[in-house]
């Protein structure tokens, strides 16, 4: 009997191999299950749009799910249409919405008489602070003449223990001119700023900023090429507590795209500018030259040479000097008791930022791919440097149904911390590696298995080049996890998921002086949810964890540590005829912790040193008659009882409960023929009662309560 | 059509074999720390004198231990510890310094004579603590019903230079009683210490002290 049971052994690779067969029904799956277990809460229907196909999009775009559902809410575009301009714009999908707003303003963009004026007025009120924002954008296209103005103006009141702080921020830019051709125009722009902020015991911020400049904007498109210049120079004046600067100022910025066909493209996008001015601070009458000055230029090539096979560099460089005047009080000579003489000096600033990325891609279709990313940037400013580099690989397969996905990546940065004010003085080397693994399968038509892995390491090492500098212990970091998930789906009203995780993190300490709290943990995590649909419109699910956390100090035998966390959330979801629809929601959860400790019996045992019981039962209650108003209310209740040992037994140390109330109307009208007033306005009120116990006699402490309006309208109006 | 296939695998393949060779996610090997912490075992009085030597040995790393070992006040239900001085030693030093000796000697200060104990001394020194039963008063009394116990030990405390022998830092006789705080959990609650009359209250090496009179002269009190 043992020896038939060795033989079962034998079986795993043959069931492994069965498993990676083509099974039956396979013909009828979708390629692959790579999305089976993707966060479906991002495909509900919000504002009228479809997020269907959501996932694969995004993935092929290379971004989150979340960006390409948030660009399409934020213009109100359906996912085909944005797609569908970013493809004729030739640009990402995250450039779109920029790129319309620059061409609105673009006084070449082209002749005819049109009048544009967009009005938005925002209200923000919560407990301890209103904000009431402005904003206007106004343009005016008479033949060849035009006008464009945008102006913003944000007031915002937060109180703190009875004390007031203010920030006001009020700007404004009116350009006007004259389009002499479809190439060229003339004009001139002005730009004021006004900023205040005060702070009860600090100094108050407070800067007056007028540019008045003369502008020309030029662009040509000969064949396969697009660019534009853009040129303004003029006055310029900077009122503010740290002094004042009134001189001339300029700017030039330019952008070329090329193309050679859909293979070959190339775009880059450069500005330079700066101001020469006299400057003085505060309580100083003579002037001091100061020269500003900033280049920043951007650009991206690529090469797509066949459907299968491309190239993608991305490159940026960007330097600023600034300049200020200071004033510097020191002794006229190192006498005792001479004088004191002050100087104005020059104190100059200067950043730089530069870095370089490119990527080589090898593409079978969406399923199968590499891609290989290599990188390199550096920062420079006065505080130190940093220099990074790194590079990446990424490989998606379909392998005997099994749909993988796998990237490893390495970034080495070195940082110099000069000596400053105390801290400083050490270089920082640090090395970070990481391996992600996930393998997805359909088995059968009902099961989708998943697997994951995961390693990663971090490793941080310090020089000193001052004697006195202080750097942080060299330390490693180590994690590794795996996880396995099965997701069952019986039907459409019954499905349920298990997964199984374990993880592995090592803090190390290198030098013998910390290496006492090093520790290893070990996690292993237990999750199964369920999901029922009882009737049509009322669905029930579940989500259970158990989650176990050992602790261990691979120098110090005296420590063991062992947190446990049980945790269930269940959720009752309902839709109502007559657009009434409700969640209730219950969560309980138990956080029992204790420490390894000898017993008489030489074994160690676990005893707990405190435990946590947590429940909350809430609801959310929508009635939404109609599309503009609706009524939300949201009651919760939360209940809390802490435990901790005194002489070995468990003791209630304290017990709290908290009631919130939160509800409003949400509104969503039409002003008008053009405006729209959106938002809500809602009470939230909130009281919370807490006992705490100390040698098993509690006191009940003051009740807390909090009761205050909070809301968010925002009016706009287009002419 | 096959090699095409199969060329994936044979790219993970060597893949695993270049990796293989080096881990790269191989964490480095931290120093051995310089003050090791001790396991504590208080399941029983001999467990507890035994951590107690443990500690003395570990140095720095078992002022944990050590202070672990006494009974605490903290909690509601034990009395704190209290050490005694031998009679002839306290007398002796109050004649000497003209001051009277810190009293009631409590955990916190016998925490604090741990800490000083083991600066004694440099680094490289090994230290030894050696309980044996007192053979003038052999019959030590435990009461597992009450929670009590009543031990009777002769102790010599050592610190070794490394390549000479063994010098002593402490020695003498001590009364020890022991409550059992809870189930499994024993502390020490009463040192009355007692002059070891071979060494006599002015010992002719200096070191040579019972603990009642390193108590006394511990700095800082």
């Amino acid at each position: 009997m043992r020896r038939s049971r060795r033989l079962l052994v034998l079986l795993l690779p043959l069931t492994l191999s069965l498993l990676s067969q083509a099974l039956p029904g396979r013909a009828q799956q979708p390629l692959s299950a790579r999305y089976a277990f993707a966060d479906t809460t991002l495909l509900r229907d919000t504002l009228g749009l479809s997020f269907s196909g959501l996932f694969p999009t995004a993935d092929s775009l290379q971004m989150t799910p979340d960006t390409l559902r948030a660009l399409m809410i934020r213009y109100k575009l359906p996912m085909a249409r944005i797609l569908f301009l970013a493809d004729s714009l030739r640009m990402p999908v995250d450039s779109v919405g920029p790129q319309l707003d620059r061409e609105r303003l673009n006084p070449l963009s082209g002749r005819g008489s049109s009048t544009a004026f967009n009005y938005t007025s925002s209200y923000d009120i919560q407990q301890t602070s209103t904000t009431w924002t402005n904003g206007s954008t106004y343009n005016l296209k008479r033949g060849p003449f035009y006008l464009n103005n945008t102006a913003n103006i944000e007031l915002q009141r937060i109180t703190s223990a009875d004390a007031l702080s203010l920030r006001q921020n009020r700007e404004s830019t009116t350009e006007g001119g004259l389009a002499v051709s479809k190439r060229l125009s003339f004009g001139g722009r002005s730009y004021q700023l006004r900023f205040f902020s005060a702070d009860p015991g600090a100094t108050a911020q407070d800067e007056d900023k007028n540019e008045y400049s003369l502008t020309a904007r030029g662009q040509a498109n000969p064949a396969g090429l697009r660019s534009e210049l853009n040129l303004a120079a003029g006055y310029l004046s900077d009122i503010n507590v740290t002094g004042i600067k009134k001189g001339i100022s300029s700017s030039a910025d330019s952008r070329v795209r090329w193309e050679a066909g859909p293979q070959l493209s190339s775009e880059l996008a450069g500005s330079v500018s700066g101001d020469v001015s006299n400057s003085r601070p505060p309580g100083v009458i003579s002037d001091t030259r100061t020269h500003d000055f900033s280049t920043n230029l951007r650009g991206t090539s690529t090469v797509q040479p066949s459907p299968y096979a491309g190239l993608n560099l991305n490159y940026s460089l960007r330097n600023t000097r600034v300049e200020n005047p200071v004033l510097v009080t020191m002794p006229a000579d190192t006498s005792a008791g001479a004088p004191l003489l002050s100087n104005v000096v020059v104190s100059s600033i200067i950043t730089r930022s530069n870095s370089v990325d490119g990527t080589a891609k090898l593409r079978h279709d969406n399923d199968r791919y590499f891609n290989l990313t290599g990188n390199a940037s550096s920062t420079g400013s006065p505080t130190g440097t940093s220099f990074n580099r790194g590079g990446k690989g990424v490989l998606r397969w379909l392998l005997m149904g099994w749909a993988i996905d796998a990237d490893y990546s390495d970034s080495r940065t070195n940082s110099v911390y000069l000596r400053q004010r105390g801290g400083g003085g050490y270089d920082q080397d640090e090395v970070t590696r990481n391996a992600d693994g996930q393998a997805v399968r359909s088995l059968g038509t009902k099961i989708i298995a998943k697997l994951i892995g995961n390693v990663n390491l971090d490793r941080q090492r310090f020089a000193t080049f001052s004697d006195s500098a202080n750097p942080p212990s060299p330390r490693d970091q180590y994690h590794q996890s795996y996880r396995g998930e099965m997701l069952f789906t019986e039907n459409d009203h019954l499905s349920s998921g298990l997964a199984l995780e374990v993880s592995l993190t090592r803090s190390i300490n290198i030098l013998a002086a910390t290496t006492g709290s090093n520790t290893d943990t070990r996690e292993y995590r237990g999750e199964w949810r369920w999901n029922y649909r009882l009737l049509e419109g009322l669905t029930v699910n579940q989500n259970n964890q158990l989650v176990a956390d050992y602790t261990a100090y691979p120098f110090d035998p005296t420590r063991n540590t062992l947190s446990l966390t049980y945790n269930t959330l269940t959720t009752i979801s309902a839709v109502l005829p007559g657009g009434f629809s409700m969640d209730i929601q219950h969560n309980s959860s138990r956080l029992p912790r204790g420490s390894y400790t000898p017993q008489p019996d030489g074994f160690d045992y676990l005893q707990l040193s405190d435990d946590s019981r947590n429940y909350t039962l809430g609801a959310s209650l929508r009635y939404q008659p109609t599309s503009a108003v609706g009524i939300h209310l949201e009651p919760r209740y939360q209940s809390s009882q802490n435990y901790g040992t005194v002489d070995d037994a468990l003791q209630t140390q304290r017990v709290d409960k908290r009631l919130d109330f939160n509800g409003g109307v949400d509104l969503n009208l039409k002003v008008g023929r053009t405006g729209q007033l959106t938002g809500h306005v809602g009470r939230v009120y909130t009281d919370q009662r807490t006992l705490n116990f100390l040698s098993g006699v509690g006191t009940l402490t003051p009740r807390s309560q909090t009761d205050f309006w909070s809301g968010s309208l925002q009016l706009s109006w287009t002419l | 059509m096959t090699r095409h296939r199969s060329a994936p695998a044979v790219g993970l393949a060597l893949g695993l074999l270049v990796a293989g060779c080096t881990n790269p996610f191989q964490p480095a090997r931290p120093q051995f720390p310089s003050a090791t912490a001790v396991r504590e075992n208080f399941t029983d009085p001999d467990s507890l004198l035994n951590t107690m030597g443990l500690a003395l040995v570990a140095r720095s790393g078992g002022q944990n231990a050590y202070s672990d070992a006494l009974a605490d006040s903290t909690s509601a239900t034990t009395a704190d510890f209290y050490a005694f001085y031998d009679p002839t030693v306290a007398d002796a030093w109050k004649a000497t310094s003209h001051r009277d000796p810190t009293n009631p000697w409590n955990a916190r200060l016998e925490g604090l004579l741990f800490s000083w104990l083991v600066t004694l001394r440099n680094p490289d020194w090994v230290y030894a603590m050696q309980w044996a039963p007192d053979p003038t008063s052999p019959s030590d009394q435990r009461d597992d019903a009450a929670g009590t116990a009543f031990y009777h030990r002769h102790y010599v405390l050592t610190a070794t230079q490394p390549g000479q022998d063994a010098s002593i830092l402490a020695v003498g006789y001590a009364d020890l009683t022991f409550i059992r705080v809870s189930p499994g959990h024993w502390a020490l609650r009463l040192w009355q210490d007692r002059l070891d009359p071979q060494f006599g209250v002015n010992p002719t090496l200096t070191d040579e002290v019972s603990m009642s009179r390193r108590r006394l002269d511990m700095p800082s009190q």
